[in-house]
């Protein structure tokens, strides 16, 4: 199958050093799921913020974490709102639930769409490498799901 | 109390011929000749959301003597409509302003859409998280948060197609809705194109361009008018304070984010929501309308087959008539504010789908988002 889910052309996240979740991009590069974990009191937190809401410690790391997961949710998007859908076919977003990581939440797309995910499924990553549209050398990963 | 209501001519988006600061003028001067009072005599604008016209510029045009308060409530979408309410109350009720206006305004510029995704070549911060995965749009946010809401509770696509064809039904006694003569049928509903998750076409609200605003004074009795007053009893926002977790880590999920707000804003009121004679709820999207009904306790999640029946939502026919102006599906999308335009109207016996005796109008405002607001506008009879 196509090793790339969803057409180009849609935004690509920025992976600079300076921004806040450069971690958790370099992570997917070398296909690592990192997530953030308070170095204080251990819990995990996403999506990235500077400071720990349980015990308000500014001091944190992004922590190695199984890629499986459970589906919490998910949706068949039909109507992409962005020109690089024109001619594509729908295509799904899943929310998936990380129990090794305190049941933190991350959103991805859902490659094997023979049938359509159900809620408390059980997922694993796939990461999936993508270029930056216009300039080649630059490249991202994302992370897909699929069922186990 | 409700000095005055007035709105715009509403259109379609891009085809008002005016900008958001002239449609909003429009709806101010109609709500102080509603009022019966002068322009200048008001001293403070409250708004919300992505309110983009500029408070000094609009008293200018409107030649007020001083402009005491000039507030905007936080956050996106139409969660703050309550918001905007409560701020306004607060200052009028703490001698900052007298007059206070409640306006939103709305005229979407060429090149620009709700319900179009972000034309940056690159995101960063939460969008980073979701874009790249083809989730850019209000629907695409929501749409997980609706499937997991009737998947988890076995709620099938009935009561969604109900909310939305009570809402057209309704637009086709109102010469000023969007959609008045073009009324929805089951069929267009059912036949219609899917959007995301269980959302359809018609189960999203249309993109419009227009302006409604409300004068608020403080309650005087020497005030009173000889039609029927109407007052704002109960206005409240708010969310869980982790309502807000980024990249959809709200711990509570399947929420339109009412059950702390609809609790205060009854409590404040001193009612019950079986007193609620009469509902417009902010329908971005029709799950969200379901889920406000329930976290509002007009009728439990094990009702929602039985209850939310097109007959059951209907004006003169239902015990939940709801969205009697046509809503923001099919009267215009003024982000709530012309909801509550039409919940006073309920109550000064004015609708263009009149309930008879309606002592209680509740308004719920921008679901799924964080934080909203809630509304209970009132008759002389309950204050």
């Amino acid at each position: 199958m196509k090793s790339e889910y969803l057409p180009d052309g849609l935004p690509t996240p920025i992976l600079s050093s300076n921004s806040f979740d450069a971690e958790f991009w370099s992570g997917t590069a070398v296909s690592e799921l990192r997530i953030q974990r308070c170095s204080t009191c251990c819990m995990w937190r996403w999506g990235p913020e500077p400071l720990c809401h349980n015990c308000h410690s500014f001091h944190y790391s992004f922590e190695k974490t199984d890629p499986t997961g459970v589906i919490y949710s998910w949706a068949l998007v039909s109507h992409g709102a962005h020109p690089a859908f024109k001619d594509s076919r729908p295509y799904y977003i899943v929310l998936v639930e990380l129990p090794e990581a305190g049941g933190v939440r991350v959103v991805g797309n859902y490659p094997e769409s023979s049938s359509p995910p159900t809620i408390g499924c059980c997922v694993t990553a796939r990461f999936e490498q993508r270029k930056v549209a216009g300039r080649d050398a630059e490249k991202y990963t994302l992370v897909q799901w699929v069922p186990i | 109390m409700v000095a005055g209501i007035g709105q715009s001519s509403y259109s379609r988006r891009g085809q008002s011929g005016r900008d958001s600061h002239a449609l909003a003028l429009e709806s101010i001067v109609k709500a102080c000749e509603d009022a019966n009072i002068s322009p200048h005599d008001i001293d403070g604008f409250s708004s919300y959301s992505s309110e983009c016209t500029d408070p000094a510029r609009i008293a200018a045009a409107l030649g007020i003597r001083e402009l005491r308060y000039s507030g905007l409530y936080w956050g996106g979408g139409g969660g703050g409509v309550g918001g905007a309410f409560e701020n306004a109350v607060s200052a009028i009720a703490s001698n900052q302003a007298q007059c206070i206006v409640v306006f939103r305004s709305i005229a979407q510029p060429a090149g620009f859409r709700y319900g179009q995704g972000t034309s940056s070549e690159s995101v960063e911060g939460e969008l980073a998280h979701l874009a790249p995965y083809g989730v850019l749009t209000p629907p695409q946010f929501f749409s997980m948060k609706i499937q997991r809401f009737i998947e988890l509770n076995g709620i099938g696509c009935a009561p969604m197609r109900n909310i939305a064809m009570a809402s057209y039904a309704h637009a086709q006694s109102n010469p000023n809705a969007i959609m008045f003569k073009k009324p929805l049928s089951r069929d267009m509903y059912d036949n219609a194109r899917h959007i995301a998750g269980p959302l359809r076409l018609y189960d999203c609200r249309q993109e419009t361009d227009g302006a409604a605003a409300i004068v608020l004074i403080r309650a005087d009795r020497s005030l009173y008018s000889m039609n029927r007053s109407c007052f704002l009893l109960s206005a409240v926002s708010g969310c869980d304070g982790r309502a807000g977790a980024t990249i959809q880590n709200a711990e509570e999920y399947e929420t339109a984010n009412f059950k702390k707000v609809a609790k205060r804003l009854f409590q404040r009121a001193g009612l019950q929501p079986k007193d609620v004679d009469v509902i417009q709820s902010y329908e971005n999207f029709t799950g969200g309308v379901m889920m406000s009904l329930i976290e509002h306790g007009l009728l439990s999640v094990d009702e929602v087959e039985e209850k939310l029946t097109l007959n059951n939502l209907l004006a003169g026919k239902g015990n939940l008539p709801l969205n009697t102006s046509g809503g923001h599906l099919a009267e215009a999308y003024v982000q709530g504010l012309n909801l509550c335009i039409e919940a006073v109207r309920q109550i000064r016996g004015t609708s263009p789908n009149q309930i008879p005796n309606v002592n209680v109008s509740l308004v719920t405002g921008g679901p799924l988002t964080a934080p909203v607001s809630s509304l209970i506008f009132c008759s002389e009879d309950v204050v």
